[in-house]
């Protein structure tokens, strides 16, 4: 990218800075690439000397918004082999710094935009201050809209577990029951079958019978209990799948 | 290299290049990429910082068509130097306490 376009594109990049601010950086980069143009041999490739002018906008972006914290110093890229990939270098973070009154602004003749030269703007702190403030205030905005989805969707999921977790606990109870009958009834039966054969007999079919319905009543709450547990996996699959799709797509 | 260059230990090299002669920011780059792995964005904010803090100050000189603007270092930047070398020089020899000691 030569030098021109790269500036045009910085500028681009830029907006959204206070004016003052976005003129120092340009006129700085400007003078920069001015003075590597000078001393290049041959064509100047600009991104390759700062990084891409998306990233460069972003760092210098960041810098203003950080306000006089303490930077951080990124290693810079490995020395050059000629024709490297050319957003490499300049793609970490830099300094930080407050915004000073009048950054250099002898190049600006070559800046696309019409940046005065020569006249140091000023700059005040407390703009970036008042950024600062605006990014969490949007940033609170926009937890209460995500905070109750999840919390929803947490609440109708955790619902679901229960309905489905009492509807199988109740037929279970209801095997158990038969199945106990079942059991007394029999035992009941054969005692009776020397007191009283007949009431013995009777017993005895009721047992049976009994026993049929918790074998059958078992195989129902078998095969619910599958259903319910492949549900609730394909659901969760699903619920995870969009979740995701979300993430990946809006960026 | 094995240990990060700090934001401090940039602004003193800075100033201590700039004590000894006003100079410009490409030339202020160059000169220090030639010894350390700095980007070349790497300067601006150092040198918006040390400006806002009246370290340095600025001057335009005309040259080939356009200008280039010089760094200067105030009677503060000076005395923020010697802060500085007062301070690295405890820093080293804490250190060197460590990596130099031979018992």
């Amino acid at each position: 990218m030569d030098r021109l376009t790269y500036l045009t594109e910085l500028t681009k990049a830029l907006s959204g800075l206070g004016a003052s601010d976005r003129e120092n950086a340009l006129a700085y980069y400007g003078e920069y690439l001015a003075e590597a143009e000078a001393t290049a041999e041959g064509e100047l490739d600009a991104s390759a000397i700062l990084g891409s002018p998306r990233t460069l906008a972003a760092q210098i972006k960041a810098d203003i918004a950080m306000g006089d914290s303490e930077p951080t110093i990124a290693p810079a890229p490995l020395p050059s082999t000629g024709d490297e990939n050319p957003v490499a270098p300049g793609t970490q973070s830099e300094p930080i710094g407050e915004a000073p009154p009048g950054m250099p602004a002898g190049a600006a003749s070559s800046i696309p935009a019409g940046v005065p030269a020569g006249v140091p703007s000023q700059s005040t702190p407390k703009k970036s201050e008042m950024g600062v403030v605006w990014t969490v205030v949007l940033a609170l905005l926009a937890i209460p809209v995500g905070v109750p989805l999840a919390i929803a969707l947490i609440a109708v999921v955790f619902a679901l577990f229960v309905t489905l977790g009492a509807l199988l606990f109740s037929l279970a109870a209801v095997v158990v029951a038969f199945l106990v009958a079942a059991i007394l009834c029999g035992l009941v039966g054969i005692y009776l079958l020397f007191a009283d054969f007949v009431t013995g007999l009777f017993y005895l079919g009721t047992s049976l019978v009994t026993m049929g319905l918790c074998i059958l009543f078992g195989m129902a709450f078998w095969q619910l209990g599958k259903l319910c547990i492949q549900g609730v996996a394909h659901l969760l699959n699903t619920i995870r799948k969009r979740l995701t799709q979300r993430e990946r797509n809006p960026s | 290299m094995s240990f990060p260059i700090t934001a401090g230990l940039l602004d003193a090299c800075v100033l201590s290049m700039l004590s000894h002669d006003d100079t410009y920011g490409y030339e202020l780059t160059q000169k220090l990429h030639e010894s350390l792995q700095v980007s070349e964005s790497t300067l601006y904010p150092v040198l918006r910082r040390l400006q806002s803090s009246a370290f340095l100050r600025t001057y335009d000189v005309p040259h080939q068509g356009r200008n280039r603007r010089y760094y200067a270092i105030t009677d503060d930047g000076r005395a923020k130097l010697n802060e500085f070398r007062e301070d690295w020089d405890e820093f080293r020899g804490r250190i060197d306490d460590f990596l130099r000691s031979d018992s």
